[in-house]
């Protein structure tokens, strides 16, 4: 990595956004390739995210890492879409939290750190009615569907849509990931989810997973 | 404002005074020291007979005029100094366990000097342990040289403020000479004393050869002295609390009174173990609300002779390290900070001061980190209130991502380190469903491992 990059990675990690900006600029200005910057940030990001893992930073920390790389992405955006390649690659997620429940702290944690870490990410929001993730979906072309439930009353949602997507023929084209504080591994098993992040760090490497075995 | 709480009114502890000085005037102290008899009737006490010796208010008073309201305990490394007096509240040990709660066997076994290294190696690493007392007795050395091996294991291997329990007046001297000899000489030790003394006195009234022997020689070497008495309701006191606060409040005036009749420059700590006695078990209770209920009281008559404090703060009558523990030393705990108790003693012991055990001294650090957060109390000034932020955000608003909270989040909320508040049983379980003990125990062979002596 160029000694650029290690400043760029280092901004995020130190969570120094004046800095990461300043880097994102001279990148855009010296035309370096704005893949090699975007993917200098995000491994700074990672950092970030790994110490979330070991409990040495905590969410507030993690969401202004994800901010700071929003920022940096609204910099580099404009060379990247010049490349035309970063759209082709990207895999779209939709991502809500399902009918009834009006919970949106987790779930945008989760939207956060999916679009920081190159998903597109399309945001029903909360209390979202079940065909809508459906219908979504399909408009999106996304390949994967995210749900989210935080009570044991609004969870029994997960499944129906699950099956709802069987009656249409349709379980087959969208991974669907499961999460929330109503939900568990066993749960999201049983109710046959392809994946659960238990957080949003791991709901991010469980969507990466899931993308990397649809392809 | 620092929450506190009280238990007792000025009125109830001016009468608490007065019962104290009628008992000390009326009663009398038995006193079988030969010196502490002699500087007693010299300075004026009453002795009617040969041992038992009346003191005067007016000795007391004076003795009192001597003392001062803060002591401070120097540490070495990198450990502050303990600053003892006024509503701070430190956490350490208790000494003299029979027998350590083996973490490695689960086996209840006499206590080595090799669990007395790992005890205080916990000790140097938990960050919310202020003070310590070596916390066993050793069955690997013969008891004439026991205290002092404690000694010299603690100053090996923690630089944190090490409070000695001595068991003879030659254990003092003893302490004194090892620890200046650790400051490189008695003067540098006496300007920042790295070592203070704990004496527990005899109750109901009794000035034992033995005490008094530790406590003159203490008062001669000038180091700081926890004068500790400890009546027990309804065995060696009166079942009254109210009593009990008499005697216990009487027996430390009159030890007060013979340590400044020696050395008037020795700084005391007012300092109780006064707790409830349970009339099945034939022993005492250190678990009991009583309990707590007494170290509030003693804490403010404490405050009311205008001393440092110290008691039995985090104690469980528990054989392990169970619910039973933790919410015993919760209470203790609690109940004695908020009373402002300068010092507080009681980690590393279960079972009522019998038994150490090393997981519980990590829980316990747990616990000492919540009521620390309780202790600071509530911030309130413009930035905390925040309302130029609320106004910003608005309703609907979300504040995880906003600088302020990055800036606050930390010190206004205190973070566990082993209290369970994930969310989801799934890794709990996979994990092997650890309790609380089953956590702390798990810690300790990283604790050990990764100790480094503060320098």
């Amino acid at each position: 990595m160029s000694e650029l990059c290690e400043q760029m990675k280092a901004a995020i990690a130190d969570l120094d956004q004046s800095r990461a900006l300043e880097l994102a600029h001279s990148a855009v200005d010296s035309g370096l390739d704005p893949l090699k910057a975007v993917e200098a940030f995000a491994s700074g990001l990672r950092i970030v995210g790994d110490q979330f893992e070991r409990e040495e930073v905590f969410l507030p920390e993690l969401i202004w890492g994800a901010e700071i790389m929003k920022s940096v992405m609204a910099v580099l955006e404009p060379k990247l879409q010049q490349q035309e390649r970063r759209s082709a690659q990207a895999a779209t997620i939709v991502l809500g939290t399902v009918q009834g429940d009006i919970h949106n702290i987790g779930k945008n944690i989760v939207s956060t750190m999916l679009s920081v870490s190159g998903f597109r990410v399309v945001d029903l929001g909360v209390d979202v009615p079940d065909d809508k993730f459906i219908e979504r979906a399909q408009d999106e072309k996304a390949q994967i569907i995210g749900m989210a439930a935080f009570m044991s009353t609004t969870r029994p949602h997960l499944g129906s849509i699950l099956l709802r997507l069987q009656e249409l023929g349709l379980r087959d084209r969208f991974k669907v990931m499961v999460g929330g504080a109503a939900v568990n591994r066993a749960y999201a098993q049983e109710i046959g989810a392809d994946g659960y992040g238990e957080n949003a760090v791991e709901a991010v490497t469980v969507a990466e997973t899931l993308v990397a075995g649809a392809m | 404002m620092q929450p506190r709480t009280e238990v007792l009114s000025q009125d109830e502890l001016y009468a608490i005074h007065c019962a104290s000085v009628e008992v000390l005037e009326q009663v009398g102290v038995s006193v079988k020291h030969p010196e502490a008899l002699r500087l007693l009737s010299e300075a004026g006490a009453w002795t009617d007979d040969d041992r038992l010796v009346r003191i005067p208010y007016r000795l007391v008073e004076r003795a009192l005029a001597a003392c001062v309201p803060m002591v401070t305990l120097y540490a070495r490394g990198e450990h502050p100094p303990l600053k003892v007096g006024g509503q701070r509240v430190y956490f350490g040990t208790q000494g003299w366990a029979l027998d350590v709660h083996d973490w490695r066997s689960g086996e209840y076994r006499g206590a080595t000097t090799q669990d007395l290294v790992e005890a205080t190696k916990l000790a140097e690493a938990l960050p919310n342990l202020d003070f310590y007392m070596p916390p066993c007795g050793l069955v690997d050395v013969t008891p004439e040289v026991e205290d002092r091996r404690q000694l010299e294991v603690s100053l090996q291997y923690t630089h944190k403020h090490i409070n000695n329990q001595a068991n003879k007046a030659q254990g003092v001297r003893d302490a004194v000479r090892i620890a200046a000899q650790v400051a490189g000489s008695e003067t540098r030790l006496k300007r920042e004393p790295f070592i203070s003394l704990f004496t527990c006195l005899d109750s109901p009234l009794l000035v034992s050869f033995n005490v008094a022997d530790m406590v003159i020689e203490t008062a001669r070497q000038g180091l700081p002295l926890a004068l500790d008495s400890g009546p027990m309701c309804g065995a060696n006191a009166p079942a009254t609390l109210a009593a009990v606060l008499v005697l216990t409040n009487a027996e430390t005036l009159a030890y007060i009174t013979i340590a400044k009749l020696v050395n008037p420059e020795v700084a005391i700590i007012y300092t109780s173990w006064a707790r409830p006695f349970d009339m099945r078990a034939a022993g005492p209770s250190l678990g009991g609300p009583e309990f707590g209920l007494m170290r509030i009281a003693t804490t403010q008559l404490a405050r009311y002779y205008n001393l440092p404090s110290g008691g039995g703060a985090l104690c469980t009558d528990s054989k392990t390290e169970d619910a039973q523990m933790g919410a015993e030393k919760m209470a203790t705990a609690l109940l004695s900070a908020l009373a402002g108790t300068n010092l507080m003693f009681g980690m590393s012991m279960i079972e009522g001061n019998r038994t150490m055990s090393l997981e519980t001294m990590i829980v316990e650090d747990e616990l000492a980190g919540y009521v620390k957060r309780v202790m600071q109390g509530i911030r309130v000034d413009d930035d905390t209130m925040a309302v130029e932020l609320i106004r910003k955000i608005g309703p609907g608003g979300q504040f995880m991502g906003e600088a302020h909270t990055r800036a606050h989040y930390r010190s206004e909320m205190w973070i566990p380190r082993l209290m369970d508040r994930s969310v989801g049983a799934d890794k709990w379980i996979a994990e092997g469903s650890p309790d609380i003990a089953m956590r702390a125990r798990r810690m300790i062979p990283e604790i050990l491992q990764r100790y480094k002596l503060s320098e």
